[in-house]
């Protein structure tokens, strides 16, 4: 691990906290090693090195040792070195994040006995659409379609690509609320139908805390109440 | 620190996903008699690793449980404190499946209790003692169980060979459509086409290439790459597979004899 171009250079203050004594000692003798001084949690310091058992309210950023929670600023193996825990605690001193590709370790998984939702180009097109919020008048437009409203193919492209994905109707979701997700923030871009298509990956960012009324919650188009009672039913 | 099962009389078994990559290393019984071991083998495929200690008691034995969903179920693991015991029910039981790395398990059985990775690896017990097989960590921190048929198994080959020899082609396969104008004469409308041939490997001495779609084994139509998994069982080495392809708009069908796949 390199050092990082932001960093604090010195003698840290670092509090240790682990779960265990022997485990206390050992982060406390990678501390040493590092030059670093130990200091108790309740001292300010500048760093925290743990097991990754620490307290849910830290003193300050923490570099955890062979833990996966992502919700630490560092995150090393458990293997880690002095020289990289004294790059990875002064570089979560100076407020970045230090992760390492080795992390997080695989896990033991079944080969899936369906085989993927596959999609013929056309449809990943109109999914494509769909999951920008465009109307299926834009759709036609940038497919380059250009016939009467009610005649284009891809009024029957929509539903077909929908059908592929099991998406129930075009903005599935709007109403309901996610199963891998506690937000009621609606999916109506499309993005899960995507997602279940296996052409988008894992949802990486989280929605909590967004209002549902906030813009940045609605992905895309957003259609008022009163715009949702007049929709005509597809 | 990780959890093991005393499976038999100088054979330990754990969990091989998260156990390092030592070849010597120092169990501890729940008496606090302590031992050296050897890694004995290791198996990625039903995450197993077995250790060979010298000289251990012979630990009492225990039945081969049947698992049912809502049955209670006991799992043990070591924690730095000593033993930890979790006390939860089996969520769900299923049929035989295959592992990422290859394995077969003999059932899909998984607990609605959590365990730490140093856990992992313990035993789990049914309410009446009965042995349902060692815990594991699967996707998304589910704890699936390793029965106990799956151990007994892969331990033979883990002891004498140190690994288990599975079945090998050589092939990287991704699920496609077959394009609609071939899916007459394919038969079917999926298939795996082939992405990368290993070099000297059994697809390769057969003449197989990149771009050809693969769309059935043994007559046996396979869209998925679990079931292209089931034709490379460890009882499959040596023996010939007919395979039928989709190469430049027409069929064909090759005969390929299953190789061992490499350690790595």
């Amino acid at each position: 691990m390199s050092a990082p171009a932001v960093s604090i250079s010195g003698v840290l203050r670092v509090a240790v906290l682990a779960s265990s004594p022997a485990e206390q000692g050992r982060l406390a003798a990678l501390v040493g090693q590092c030059g670093h001084r130990i200091v108790g949690p309740g001292a300010s310091p500048d760093a925290v090195l743990t097991d990754g058992t620490a307290a849910a309210t830290l003193p300050a950023a923490a570099v955890a040792i062979g833990a996966v929670n992502e919700a630490f600023a560092g995150l090393l193996p458990p293997d880690a070195a002095a020289a990289q825990v004294d790059a990875a605690l002064r570089a979560v001193a100076a407020g970045l994040i230090v992760r390492t590709p080795a992390l997080p370790p695989r896990t033991f998984e079944w080969l899936p006995e369906e085989p993927p939702i596959l999609l013929t180009p056309r449809e990943i097109e109109v999914l494509g659409a769909l999951r920008n919020g465009l109307t299926n008048k834009e759709t036609a437009r940038l497919l380059g379609i250009f016939a009467a409203y009610r005649q284009v193919p891809h009024r029957s492209a929509v539903p077909k690509a929908r059908r592929r994905v099991s998406g129930r109707s075009r903005c599935q979701g709007a109403s309901s609320r996610s199963s891998n997700s506690k937000s009621r923030v609606p999916n109506r871009d499309g993005s899960r139908l995507l997602r279940r298509a296996g052409l988008l990956g894992e949802r990486r960012h989280s929605t909590k805390g967004q209002s549902r009324t906030s813009p940045q919650a609605w992905p895309c188009r957003r259609r008022t109440p009163v715009a949702m009672a007049r929709r005509r039913p597809e | 620190m990780r959890s093991g099962t005393l499976w038999r009389k100088d054979v330990v078994v754990a969990s091989e996903q998260r156990y390092p990559d030592v070849a010597d290393a120092r169990v501890i019984l729940a008496d606090g008699t302590a031992f050296t071991a050897r890694v004995a083998g290791r198996d990625p495929g039903t995450n197993v690793v077995a250790l060979l200690l010298d000289g251990s008691p012979d630990p009492a034995p225990l039945s081969a449980s049947e698992p049912q969903p809502g049955a209670l179920a006991l799992a043990f693991g070591a924690d730095e404190g000593g033993i930890s015991a979790r006390l939860g029910v089996v969520h769900s039981v299923g049929p035989a499946w295959h592992s990422r790395a290859g394995g077969r398990i003999d059932r899909r059985i998984t607990l609605d209790i959590t365990v730490t990775p140093r856990e992992e690896g313990g035993p789990v017990l049914d309410a009446g003692g009965g042995l349902l097989g060692i815990s594991t960590l699967g996707p998304r921190g589910r704890v699936l169980v390793i029965p106990a048929s799956t151990v007994e198994a892969v331990l033979e080959p883990l002891i004498s060979k140190g690994r288990v020899e599975r079945g090998w082609h050589g092939l990287a396969l991704q699920p496609v459509l077959v394009p609609e104008a071939l899916q007459t004469k394919a038969g079917q409308s999926r298939g795996l086409m082939i992405m990368r041939v290993a070099k000297d490997s059994p697809a390769a001495r057969a003449n197989l290439h990149a771009g050809d779609i693969l769309v059935a084994i043994a007559d046996e139509s396979v869209t998925s790459l679990a079931m292209l998994a089931r034709h490379l069982e460890p009882d499959s080495v040596g023996k010939p597979l007919e395979l039928r392809l989709v190469r430049a708009d027409k069929p064909l069908s090759i005969q390929v004899t299953v190789g061992i796949r490499p350690a790595s």
